[in-house]
């Protein structure tokens, strides 16, 4: 049943690339290039150094965005979820935030944070940050509320249920936080370069569109596809690590 | 008052808020005039039908709830909050997922500060009392019912409560399991010599473990009889439920929780 599967799934990829191959090799390469010619581009630009220097710039930038907004996303969910006080002087703006298109910030990055390597990386942290905030937000006001009675049976103080029951209840959520965020991270990355760059994933998307080079934005664009799986899988392994207590699926699927 | 008593309630009262036609709230009196003493090493149950207050009375003696009137005390001083001298087990057993049987175990010696070495050996021998010893590493999710509350019950011991509180701890169980844990429980409370304040509205279950079982009824609740279990313990080496005394104390407790129900048998009160 497994190999049946695999066999289904191999044979539909041969079907697609061949009949992709027949229309696009008979049409202007313009519109769809072909399966060949892509693949040529993708050795031209793997050898030339182009692609693997472009990722790296793009990786930097995910991973400096992702990481700013975590370090800041889980401590300010953790916080208003746990403290009203501090819940209400804070949604305000997170709300405001939240419903506003990120992109349409980038004016104002532009000129806080300039062209640089900065304004991408303050692109994909405001569109990371808020995920992460959100479910670390929910996590906390879905902690059992009769685990947080038995600490208080057991005599615990404020600060001893924060760390020992808040914070470790509210992981699977953080998690599926983070999934989510890991995700928005190379959204934010492709827009932030496709704005600002000179650079990266999203500067080459946006040259070979402007040239008509389909076959190589399409190298990019397979590319973004293999670092977001890859990405999320890592994401994956550490909420497994995480969650090993657990037997059901995922809070936020 | 008895001087040996370990707790004792005194004209204990409680109002919780209740929703009216108009959409308003009035206060209605749900415990009244509770008087009530547990000596050391005695093993009382609380009994009513369901509403009558008994978790109620158990969570303002956990410190859980506040009294509106009245005290209670725990060798002689009195409760205001949760503490160290009481530890409760819950009917929904309330592990912590992501602990390990051990480190549940633990909880109420780490939220004291007891250093490491004393609560993992502390944890150890109360998991062996509950006949868990293999189990010390498994999280809650792979263990049955039953002995997740038995970690429940170890959770509570480890802590050395001067009263173990117990809030129809097997009620979650199916019926095999829950009678099986009676004797356990029984043979536990005998090594410990713990006093225990135990909530159920299981009559067998009452009568089996319980020195005294207190009846809760009315509107507001108060105490309608206390009843003395006299059978001899141990009570696992023998049938008690094969006592002639049992089917009495049965019947007994039957027409306080479901009126008279049959011709003769008619509850008697006690001015508490």
């Amino acid at each position: 049943m497994l190999a049946n599967k695999w066999v289904l799934r191999l044979l539909s990829v041969v079907v697609v690339l061949a009949l992709w191959q027949y229309v696009g090799s008979r049409i202007n390469p313009i519109f769809l290039s072909t399966p060949t010619k892509i693949a040529a581009a993708f050795a031209a630009t793997v050898t030339s150094g182009e692609l693997p220097r472009a990722v790296l710039a793009s990786l930097g930038v995910t991973a400096a965005g992702f990481f700013s907004a975590m370090i800041v996303g889980v401590p300010v969910g953790l916080l208003m979820g746990r403290f009203r006080t501090f819940e209400y002087l804070i949604d305000p703006y997170v709300n405001a935030l939240y419903v506003v298109p990120r992109i349409a910030l980038i004016p104002l990055i532009i000129v806080w944070a300039g062209l640089g390597i900065m304004a991408q990386i303050v692109v994909v942290f405001g569109t990371t940050v808020f995920p992460i905030l959100l479910s670390t937000y929910a996590g906390v006001k879905h902690v059992d509320k009769r685990l947080i009675e038995t600490a208080y049976s057991f005599g615990a103080s404020e600060r001893q249920l924060f760390f020992k029951v808040i914070i470790p209840g509210s992981v699977p959520f953080i998690m599926s936080g983070l999934r989510l965020g890991i995700g928005q991270a190379v959204i934010g990355m492709i827009v932030a370069q496709m704005f600002l760059g000179i650079a990266g994933m999203g500067f080459m998307l946006t040259n070979y569109g402007n040239q008509f080079a389909t076959d190589y934005v399409f190298v990019v664009v397979i590319s973004l596809a293999a670092l977001g799986i890859l990405l999320t899988e890592m994401v994956k392994l550490v909420e497994r690590r995480f969650n090993k207590w657990k037997n059901d699926e995922p809070a936020i699927a | 008052m008895t001087a040996s008593a370990r707790l004792s309630i005194r004209g204990l009262g409680k109002r919780f808020p209740l929703r009216t036609d108009g959409g308003g709230t009035r206060m209605a009196q749900v415990l009244q005039g509770v008087d009530l003493d547990v000596r050391e090493s005695e093993f009382v149950s609380i009994i009513g039908a369901s509403g009558s207050g008994k978790t109620t009375l158990l969570r303002i003696v956990a410190g859980l709830e506040r009294a509106d009137d009245g005290t209670v005390t725990i060798d002689g001083r009195v409760v205001k909050g949760p503490g160290q001298d009481r530890s409760m087990v819950f009917q929904s057993i309330n592990l912590f997922p992501w602990r390990t049987v051990a480190a549940n175990v633990e909880l109420g010696l780490e939220l004291r500060n007891v250093p490491p070495a004393d609560r993992a050996r502390l944890a150890a021998e109360f998991i062996a009392l509950v006949g868990l010893a293999n189990h010390a590493h498994a999280y809650p999710h792979e263990l049955s019912g039953g002995m997740q509350q038995r970690v429940g019950i170890a959770r509570a011991l480890a802590n050395d409560p001067a009263i173990l509180l117990m809030d129809e701890p097997f009620g979650s169980l199916d019926a095999q399991t829950a009678e099986f844990l009676w004797d356990e429980l029984l043979s536990i409370v005998e090594t410990t010599r713990k006093t225990v304040l135990f909530v159920t509205h299981h009559i067998d279950e009452a009568i089996y473990l319980s020195d005294r079982i207190v009846v809760l009824g009315g509107q507001p609740a108060g105490i309608r009889e206390i009843i003395d279990v006299p059978f001899r313990k141990p009570r696992w080496t023998y049938d008690v439920r094969a006592e002639p005394e049992f089917a009495a104390i049965r019947a007994r407790l039957r027409a306080h929780l479901f009126g008279s129900a049959r011709p003769g048998v008619r509850a008697q009160s006690v001015s508490a």
